[in-house]
């Protein structure tokens, strides 16, 4: 991927001027290091690999269960033919940021474009730097199984008027450097909130609720309240616990996190640094206490 | 049939029934009692991580030799996890799973598995070296999740 390629007289002038500039080759290596840390931020995009049944890295087929049918994970390896490989970096960006994919095809939501818009252009297209350079795998993605109405996806027209918010995150002025960063990562990087905060009828985040838990989330299990609430939610954690949490799965008490939680600590969320971890943190930390008890609904 | 024989015959019958009887009461006491048992057993294991979990997150004085400590208790526990979970029973309260009957070589293999990693960072520990312990800190969490996921039920 070439971006952002000086032409020769800039090259020479920089040269001159504050000595040796990074070639093409090292941009882009550091767009794939910088992509990988993106990667690991949203907790290792586990949905695009079926990890049950063997699959290959980032090749989808992962069922996804939702309350509307089931979906499975697309391929975003750099195949040409049946992942990303063939795509620009408007497309990939129009995909994350709007969920419309290259060929217009608008996607369900059960892949979170609602939060990934909140990414900044440039942590997308590094993000998409960093998938280009995996091993391409080719494998046709399966059609969704999902009962009508929601098989006709024009229905999202609708659905995206109502609940579709387009936009990156915009920073709050009084609130610290810290406090933003972890609201970024959170809010549109880790996309937390599409576990930990409840849906609608329509499958919509209840912003109400936000981080308050949810008793539907992916895959049937239980997302735990993540709001500082004392009894139903996480306020006896201390910044400390909640960094050393997301570095290991381990909780205060020595209890270790398990299913989708887990999965996503795995194969991203430890390998942030402390400083990114400690962001999250104190992040939710200020959240509003939501009282909401989190139970098995199931006998 | 003379009375003597009679008599011998009702004694060991009577000999059987206290038998089958005592079976019965130590089976149905061994069913009462594992599912507590085994708890405690878990809960160990359990305080002994967060224990490992506190020394490394506030760096509390002791370090790497209650590490080792912690990480034996939890090697020496492990070994103790198949024979207390060998009674076949569940209850409303226990989290236990029917795979661990349903598979127990896997069950057993994943209880190995939790001794040979808490050995590893045991032994890691003596070295001091933080990272090193960090990191299999890691694995050790991955044995016990690796188990939890199949064989407990999820937190509720």
């Amino acid at each position: 991927m070439a971006r952002s390629v000086p032409w020769l007289g800039g090259v020479v002038l920089s040269l001159a001027v504050s000595g040796p500039i990074p070639s093409v080759a090292q941009e882009e290596s550091a767009a794939v290091e910088r992509g990988k840390y993106i990667f690991q931020a949203t907790g290792g995009c586990g949905c695009h690999t079926d990890y049950a049944n063997g699959g290959a890295f980032l090749a989808g087929g992962r069922a996804i269960e939702t309350p509307f049918g089931t979906i499975y994970g697309t391929n975003i390896t750099p195949d040409p033919e049946t992942g990303i490989g063939g795509w620009s970096d408007e497309d990939f960006l129009r995909a994350m940021t709007e969920g419309i994919g290259p060929d217009g095809t608008m996607y369900y939501p059960v892949f979170p474009y609602t939060t990934f818009t909140r990414m900044t252009r440039e942590d997308v297209l590094d993000l998409r730097a960093y998938l280009v350079s995996v091993p391409p795998v080719k494998q046709e993605n399966k059609p969704p199984e999902l009962g009508f109405p929601f098989s006709v996806r024009a229905g999202l027209t609708a659905w995206r008027l109502l609940n579709f918010d387009a936009g990156t995150f915009e920073p709050l002025a009084d609130q610290s450097t810290e406090w933003n960063r972890g609201a970024y990562i959170t809010n549109a990087l880790a996309h937390c909130g599409e576990c930990h905060t409840p849906r609608g009828a329509t499958g919509a985040l209840n912003e109400e609720m936000h981080y308050a838990g949810s008793k539907e989330g992916p895959e049937g299990e239980l997302a735990p309240n993540i709001t500082p609430d004392e009894k139903t939610g996480i306020g006896s954690w201390s910044v400390a616990d909640i960094t050393w949490f997301l570095q290991t799965g381990f909780e205060p008490g020595g209890d270790d996190a398990q299913g989708l939680m887990r999965e996503v600590i795995d194969h991203g969320y430890q390998y942030l640094e402390a400083s990114d971890l400690q962001a999250i943190a104190a992040y939710l930390k200020s959240l509003t206490a939501i009282h909401n008890e989190i139970e098995s609904t199931e006998p | 049939m003379n009375r003597g024989s009679q008599g011998t015959r009702v004694g060991w019958v009577i000999v059987l029934a206290l038998i089958a009887t005592a079976g019965l009461v130590l089976a149905q006491g061994a069913e009462e009692g594992a599912p507590a048992y085994r708890e405690k057993i878990m809960t160990v294991n359990g305080a002994s991580m967060g224990a490992i979990n506190d020394v490394l997150k506030f760096k509390l004085p002791g370090g790497t030799e209650h590490i080792v400590a912690h990480a034996e208790t939890i090697q020496r526990e492990s070994r103790l996890i198949a024979g207390a979970f060998q009674t076949e029973v569940m209850t409303e309260e226990s989290r236990a799973l029917p795979t661990i009957w349903q598979q127990w070589d896997q069950f057993v293999g994943a209880a190995e598995n939790l001794g040979q990693a808490s050995a590893k960072l045991a032994e890691v520990a003596k070295g001091g070296d933080q990272a090193a312990i960090m990191a299999e800190v890691k694995v050790v969490g991955q044995a016990c999740s690796n188990c939890h996921n199949t064989f407990r039920k999820p937190n509720e």
